[in-house]
């Protein structure tokens, strides 16, 4: 009686066991394909807008599936094949978009960077130059306020601004840049500003 | 005259296409048969149809019989077939073999 009540559990259990297994291969399967769909809702982002459902909604997404049910006996394949297809296009999204005549934002902002003027770049690049320079400030300063906070010895060079080059010299910056930024900044125009409404009202009578 | 360079590779899809020019090219298919990956191939299917060459089009089918959305799938236009033979004939010319490489024929039916 307890070696059949034995074979009965050990077969019940091996029965349960594969039954158990298969749900979740095929859960695990379902997951598998679900990460292409997901590599290529990125490709889908790095699209412009305009381009975003007609490439992806409509030519890339119904491609995908048609892979994925091309290969429904071969998980591995699919996989492989869904991955390959959704990275090429994640690689080449903006590739994509530059083809079809459409810019991206990135692209854009190249474009109107490459046609100003040099004045503007130039303030463009010192803009940049003190921005990095306070962000480096910055951190410094919050790094020895947390070291003093935490009880710790803070090193002379992080918060001393007599010695410490980084914090002068920006310091420095923030005082020189805005004379910089306003000498090289692009003259207006009369027509670009317009004149007072009491110098209007006198030149038109 | 093309407003875009033909490279072999984008020749061989337009060989695809001139194969057979009613034929409905999708982008899968054209992928196995050219041997290109899908970053490659995909802006060059999108130079084409903004030249006017090709023109996608969504194929008509029930999504709830087919048990799949719809994909979608190129033709060559007209303007395109004739744009392209040019290209491939011009492409074929630059990398025809030079005639010193040739083998020439021995008068006894074979090759030197």
């Amino acid at each position: 009686m307890k070696t059949f009540l034995t074979a009965l559990g050990s077969l019940l259990l091996f029965v349960l066991g594969n039954a158990v297994g298969s749900v979740l291969s095929k859960e695990v399967e379902g997951w598998l394909d679900q990460i292409s769909f997901a590599i290529l809702r990125l490709a889908r982002w790095r699209l412009p807008v305009e381009l975003r459902e007609q490439k992806h909604d409509q030519e890339w997404k119904p491609e995908l599936n048609h892979i994925i049910a091309e290969l429904k006996e071969r998980p591995l394949t699919r996989l492989r094949r869904g991955l390959c297809f959704a990275t090429g296009l994640l690689w080449s999204a903006r590739k994509i978009a530059r083809e079809a005549g459409i810019p991206t934002l990135w692209a854009r902002g190249r474009q109107a960077f490459a046609g100003a003027s040099l004045r503007m770049k130039f303030c463009i690049y010192v803009a940049s130059f003190v921005a990095v320079c306070t962000l480096v400030t910055v951190s410094f300063l919050l790094g020895a306020a947390a070291i003093t906070a935490h009880g710790g010895t803070v090193p002379a060079f992080m918060s001393d601004t007599t010695t410490n080059p980084l914090i002068a010299g920006t310091t420095l910056l923030w005082l020189i840049c805005p004379q910089i930024l306003l000498i090289a900044a692009p003259i207006s125009t009369s027509e670009q500003h317009p004149q007072p409404i009491r110098a209007r009202r006198k030149a038109s009578t | 005259m093309a407003d875009f360079q033909v490279t072999t590779t984008v020749a061989s899809v337009l060989g695809e296409f001139l194969e057979d020019v009613d034929q409905p090219q999708y982008g899968f298919d054209l992928m196995r048969r050219c041997g290109l990956a899908s970053g490659s191939l995909y802006p060059i299917l999108a130079r084409l149809e903004r030249a006017g060459w090709i023109v996608g089009k969504v194929e008509e089918v029930d999504p709830a019989h087919k048990a799949r959305p719809p994909r979608k799938y190129y033709l060559l236009t007209g303007h395109g077939v004739v744009e392209a033979t040019r290209e491939l004939a011009v492409l074929s010319a630059k990398l025809r073999l030079p005639s010193t490489l040739l083998p020439q024929p021995t008068g006894e039916g074979g090759f030197a």
